[in-house]
């Protein structure tokens, strides 16, 4: 158990350093879905060249569209929320009670906070989520004239009087507040599908990017938004990955040498047991299954370690700071797998080239 | 009657250059069959070496080794190795066991196959050996008398013609000492047990005792024989080849 222990804590400890750094890489990619969910949910259509309305032959081919349910013209301002690659301008759509409420319904969201904004005033209601990257609450101001950085901003300071729960970070202000305030401000239309699945939205949101004029119209389709962050970003991933790569290589070298080192230790016991009369091929068998197991139980326990550790992380400093992680990353933990794989055939090949070199007598003489 | 286990002038040989050091030389004996036989010597005298040719760990550098009919000479390392699996017994000074494993299942992978007959069998010696408590315990839990024990069982688990168990007792206090040697004693009833050592005391019960000197054999006593030279500082009288 004493020659385990470290060989176990260092593949604990591989596992928590390579999961934990992937999955904070990762945690860009679950900023930008996040933020970004609510095109799963409607696609805007913004114009192009200096306009204040889509096109009116644009209008009627996204209406004529079978998949079209309901296009719903609007402005809007933006705030800004923050992100781990910093504040990112975000949309609050003006639109009329009704429309708020079917699109807050198709994003599986519900007032659960404050009430919905009054027609013509200054008010807007947010996604829990977007609360709590702006540490606002009710009352406080989402919005107002000096911000910087904001794409459209607010000529009067917009304060926040609901809070929405659900899984789609959106926010909406009256339409009547957007029309009086926001008067030279260019009319996007949002559009929804018949089907109310995301996947539905999400196809109808490429079929839109790809036949509408793309010199009259931009589309904000949830696809085309997420390749252009990605590929702005794919420099940082580029790097991120190379580092990422080098220290599963080095941790998993590292952890296959110690490894090497605990079986060198016990070689005498498997001379005697090989003295005894048992063949290679069973001794290389035990020496697989007992590496095997002590790195299941080590990269499990890694496993639990990372998990808890981010959880309390995500709690105490992401999430405070508008940062968005998942400590239950299947795909960091993917990346650790190398290392399990690494210690057991350096432990076989060790194995099996000490054995085949071995004489009992040797060791048994050597006590 | 048939011995069972003979050497014929068997002699192992290191060789330094031009020099050349005798570990064994002309070693020539007969070892009947279910006898408690002992060999005993100082540091040096070559009885581990002889007990390593015997059980085939080692190849003489001249001479040969039977097991009844069968000689070791000219067999490959894979026949010697099943040799040592299905008809010896190994118990050594160091009891090493498998460290992930539990007490039973060390005593199993002494065993040919792993029938529910071979359970049985591990649990009747676990019983006589006084350690069925501990059966489902793992090496790191057991003292080392307890380890030694697990070992004896592990070595009698494929009814092994010999048991061969080089200094079984020297690492451990004269009680456990004394119950490992007279575990192996018992076993005489069932084939032969071969046991080097330094201490005459743990021979006490054998049938007969080697004496060995500077590579050579010096002949046969019995432990009663070796007890009175012990007390009175006479010389042993030795006999032949054959205990």
């Amino acid at each position: 158990m004493n020659r385990t222990l470290p060989l176990g804590f260092v593949i604990i400890l591989s596992v928590f350093l390579i999961a934990s750094v992937v999955t904070i890489v990762n945690s860009i990619d679950l900023t930008v879905l996040t933020i970004y969910n609510y095109t799963r949910v409607f696609t805007p259509v913004i114009p192009r060249s200096g306009h204040l309305h889509v096109n009116p032959a644009v209008q009627k081919q996204i209406k004529a569209y079978p998949e079209t349910e309901r296009v719903i013209d609007n402005s809007s301002f933006f705030f800004n929320i923050n992100t781990v690659f910093g504040r990112v301008p975000f949309a609050c759509f003006g639109v009329s009670d009704d429309d708020r409420a079917y699109l807050i319904a198709r994003g599986h969201d519900r007032l659960t906070s404050g009430r919905m904004p009054e027609a013509g005033k200054p008010e807007a209601v947010i996604s829990e989520g977007i609360a709590r990257n702006r540490k606002l609450k009710l009352g406080d101001v989402l919005a107002s004239p000096t911000d910087t950085g904001a794409l459209v901003s607010v000529p009067v300071p917009v304060h926040v009087v609901g809070i929405l729960s659900g899984p789609t970070w959106c926010s909406f202000t009256s339409k009547e507040f957007t029309d009086n305030a926001l008067p030279l401000v260019p009319h996007s239309l949002l559009v929804t599908t018949r089907g109310a699945a995301q996947t539905e939205q999400i196809t109808f949101g490429d079929k839109l990017f790809n036949q509408l004029d793309k010199v009259q119209t931009q589309v904000f389709s949830f696809n085309s938004l997420v390749k252009d962050l990605r590929s702005s970003l794919a420099s940082m991933y580029m790097i991120m990955g190379m580092v990422n790569g080098m220290v599963i290589f080095v941790v998993a070298l590292m952890a296959g040498m110690l490894s090497n080192i605990y079986f060198t230790q016990r070689i005498s016991e498997f001379a005697v047991l090989s003295a005894i009369g048992l063949r290679r091929s069973v001794l290389i068998w035990h020496a697989i299954s007992e590496t095997a197991i002590l790195t299941t139980i080590g990269w499990i326990a890694g496993v639990i370690v990372n998990y808890t550790i981010l959880s309390v992380l995500r709690g105490r400093i992401f999430e405070p700071r508008g940062m968005l992680i998942n400590p239950g990353d299947l795909f960091a933990y993917a990346y650790t797998l190398p290392i399990p794989v690494c210690i057991t055939l350096f432990a076989v090949a060790t194995i099996t080239y000490r054995l085949s070199r071995l004489d009992p007598v040797t060791i048994i003489e050597r006590r | 009657m048939t011995d069972l286990l003979t050497t014929e002038k068997i002699s192992l040989v290191y060789s330094d250059g031009d020099r050349n050091t005798y570990a064994l030389r002309d070693v020539t004996i007969q070892i009947p069959d279910r006898k408690f036989i002992g060999i005993m010597g100082p540091s040096g005298s070559g009885k581990s070496s002889l007990l390593y040719i015997l059980s085939g760990l080692k190849r003489p550098t001249g001479g040969e080794v039977r097991l009844k009919e069968y000689s070791y000479a000219g067999r490959p390392d894979r026949e010697l190795v099943d040799l040592r699996r299905t008809r010896f017994g190994f118990v050594f000074q160091q009891p090493y066991l498998l460290v992930w494993q539990t007490a039973m299942e060390n005593v199993l992978m002494g065993a040919p196959d792993l029938h529910d007959e071979a359970r049985r069998k591990a649990q009747t010696y676990f019983d006589q050996l006084g350690i069925a408590r501990l059966q489902n315990k793992l090496p790191s839990q057991l003292s080392g008398g307890e380890k030694q024990r697990v070992c004896v069982a592990r070595a009698m688990m494929n009814d092994p013609d010999i048991i061969f168990a080089d200094e079984p007792t020297a690492s451990l206090d004269h009680t456990n000492g004394r119950l490992v040697i007279d575990l192996l004693s018992a076993y005489r009833e069932r084939g032969t047990v071969i046991v080097v050592t330094h201490d005459p005391e743990m021979l006490t019960g054998a049938d007969s005792i080697l004496m060995m000197r500077d590579g050579e054999s010096q002949g046969w006593v019995t432990p009663d024989a070796l007890a009175e030279a012990g007390t009175k500082s006479k010389t042993i009288s030795l006999g032949d080849s054959r205990p």
